[in-house]
């Protein structure tokens, strides 16, 4: 189908929806941040404004949130190593069941 | 099937259609998204603790500053990762 589309319109194509994904995703990141952040900011809606210590409270959770999973950074590294190691033992194991059942 | 693979060609005036149509959805799911966020935080707020049989004038107050309250947030929380990403060029 796509084969249909000349080759400048399939890249511009693909330029526009890899933007509107990442947008989403942008997008997505917000709402869990601020669903995150109301939980330990904000206790009460006794006014329908934020006071100055709701707002530095969420901007501080914003912030401490990235330094967090910035510095599980190297935990990704162990864990990519640990579940390709994983897959590869899952693998060569599935056959054994397939072999116990019959 | 000869015939509709003309009807492929995308002319870019289509194009922008097809772009604008895109942009609209996501739009549209970004804010009921954010529907979906007020109405469960802001119900919990106001009205999981006594429920009642039905919603009183004080729990309508409430949930009309919740809302007000967590769109502010929402703001501030867009603001606030928006400016950090740019400040270290990725998120």
């Amino acid at each position: 189908m796509s084969a249909n589309y000349d080759e400048a319109t399939q890249r511009e194509l693909q330029t526009f929806v890899e933007q509107e994904t990442a947008k989403a995703q942008m997008q997505n990141t917000i709402h869990e941040f601020t669903n995150r952040c109301w939980e330990s900011c904000i206790t009460s809606a006794k006014s329908n404004q934020l006071d100055s210590k709701e707002t530095s409270c969420l901007q501080n959770c914003v912030g401490r949130f990235i330094d967090t999973s910035q510095s599980m950074m190297p935990a990704y590294s162990v864990l990519r190593r640990l579940t390709t190691a994983e897959t590869a033992n899952v693998n060569t194991l599935s056959v054994e069941p397939a072999l116990v059942v019959t | 099937m000869s015939s509709s693979a003309s009807g492929l060609n995308l002319s870019s005036a289509n194009k922008d259609e097809v772009k604008q149509r895109v942009r609209k959805e996501m739009a549209m799911a970004n804010a009921q998204e954010l529907v979906n966020n007020i109405n469960k935080n802001c119900y919990q707020m106001c009205l999981s603790k006594n429920p009642g049989t039905s919603i009183s004038s004080s729990d309508e107050t409430c949930l009309a500053r919740c809302m007000d309250k967590f769109l502010a947030s929402w703001d501030v929380v867009s603001r606030a990762y928006v400016s950090r990403v740019q400040q270290e060029g990725s998120p």
